[in-house]
């Protein structure tokens, strides 16, 4: 069963104290809320100072045809995998040596040059 | 409120005949059988000498009138309840009820709501007398709220008669399924106690009660003995433990 609120004192006497209790945590709470709010509002106003303070980045001014073309010559032999390329070039050279030599010994103007020396002989 | 702060109230049961007060003995008054508050008050105002702090008093039921109303879907707001309790006091008691502070509270949802009044000038002396003492009066209540209030929990949704003895009157209340039923009050000799069954069975056929209702809460002056009448089953609690009882 409910209990029974029933009071000749009119509740406005009975809770005085109530009502102040509440009314002192909610105005300790607006003015915590306050001074949050004064911290904020300095803190975003120093960072926008700071911000506004910072030079903005300067444009890089355009160069001629000429360096534009010697840049991208520089680019395009940076961009090169040289080391790639010389290690290629160099296991190919050393493999091709002694076919070289045969294909050498085997080409006309070489045979022309034995016969021409037996011939003097 | 916290445990320190209600040790410091003090609380008072004001009878026609007696005054309790919380640590302190009882305090006889001459027989006053006309249910008068003029005495008791008086007396009340000269033993409040040193005390300080708020206080509670509890009003005899012989101070208050009751009346429950029967729950009305059509009643909305408090006035409206509070003007049809006016209403039936005015109906019950005559041109009388104009000086009563009437209050109407609910019992339940859709239940019936409980109207009491009391003299609107017994109220008055009584906060002028605590204000004399300096002390904060926070509340007046009648008897029979108080004691339902502390026994309601072994009452549950069971059924009960609750017989509030004061000296020449009982105050019975019938609950039955946990909803306020009726609430009478009557004349009553010291042999109440040998006539108890036969109170209560009239009182069961007048209400026209389908089945009845043996349970009994007694809340006697004195010692009330519960194995008196075998037939109903009989609790007792001393009307001073619940006058002076904290909430």
């Amino acid at each position: 069963m409910q209990r029974i609120e029933l009071d000749f004192i009119g509740r406005s006497a009975r809770l005085r104290w109530g009502p102040r209790v509440l009314l002192a945590a909610a105005l300790g709470l607006a003015g915590d809320m306050a001074v949050s709010y004064v911290q904020l509002t300095r803190e975003v106003r120093s960072n926008e100072a700071i911000v506004a303070r910072a030079k903005p980045h300067q444009s890089v001014p355009a160069g001629s045809a000429e360096e534009v073309a010697l840049a991208r010559d520089a680019v395009q032999r940076l961009g090169l995998p040289w080391t790639k390329l010389f290690a290629a070039l160099e296991a190919a050279g050393s493999r091709s040596s002694p076919t070289r030599r045969a294909a050498r010994s085997r080409s006309p103007a070489k045979a022309r040059t034995i016969s021409r020396r037996s011939a003097t002989c | 409120m916290s445990l320190l702060w209600r040790n410091k109230q003090l609380r008072v049961g004001l009878a026609p005949d007696r005054i309790y007060m919380s640590g302190a003995r009882a305090i006889e008054l001459a027989a006053n059988d006309d249910g008068s508050w003029n005495a008791p008050v008086a007396a009340l105002a000269s033993s409040l000498g040193g005390m300080k702090g708020e206080a509670a008093v509890v009003l005899a039921d012989q101070f208050v009138r009751y009346t429950l109303l029967p729950y009305n879907e059509t009643l909305k707001t408090r006035e409206q309840w509070l003007a049809l309790a006016t209403h039936r006091f005015n109906t019950l008691h005559g041109p009388r009820a104009a000086e009563w502070q009437i209050t109407v509270t609910e019992t339940a949802p859709m239940g019936a709501r409980l109207a009491c009044a009391v003299d609107r000038a017994l109220v008055a002396e009584l906060m002028e007398v605590f204000g004399k003492a300096n002390m904060r009066l926070v509340s007046v209540q009648p008897f029979l709220v108080v004691a339902f209030n502390r026994i309601r929990k072994t009452v549950g949704n069971g059924s009960c008669w609750i017989v509030v003895e004061e000296p020449g009157r009982l105050t019975l209340a019938l609950i039955q399924r946990g909803m306020w039923i009726a609430i009478r009050s009557r004349r009553a000799d010291s042999g109440w106690r040998n006539l108890l069954p036969e109170i209560l069975e009239r009182e069961s056929a007048f209400l026209g009660l389908a089945e009845p209702v043996t349970r009994v809460i007694v809340c006697a002056q004195h010692e009330f003995d519960t194995e008196m009448h075998d037939a109903w089953r009989a609790e007792a609690i001393a009307y001073r433990e619940l006058a002076l009882a904290a909430e």
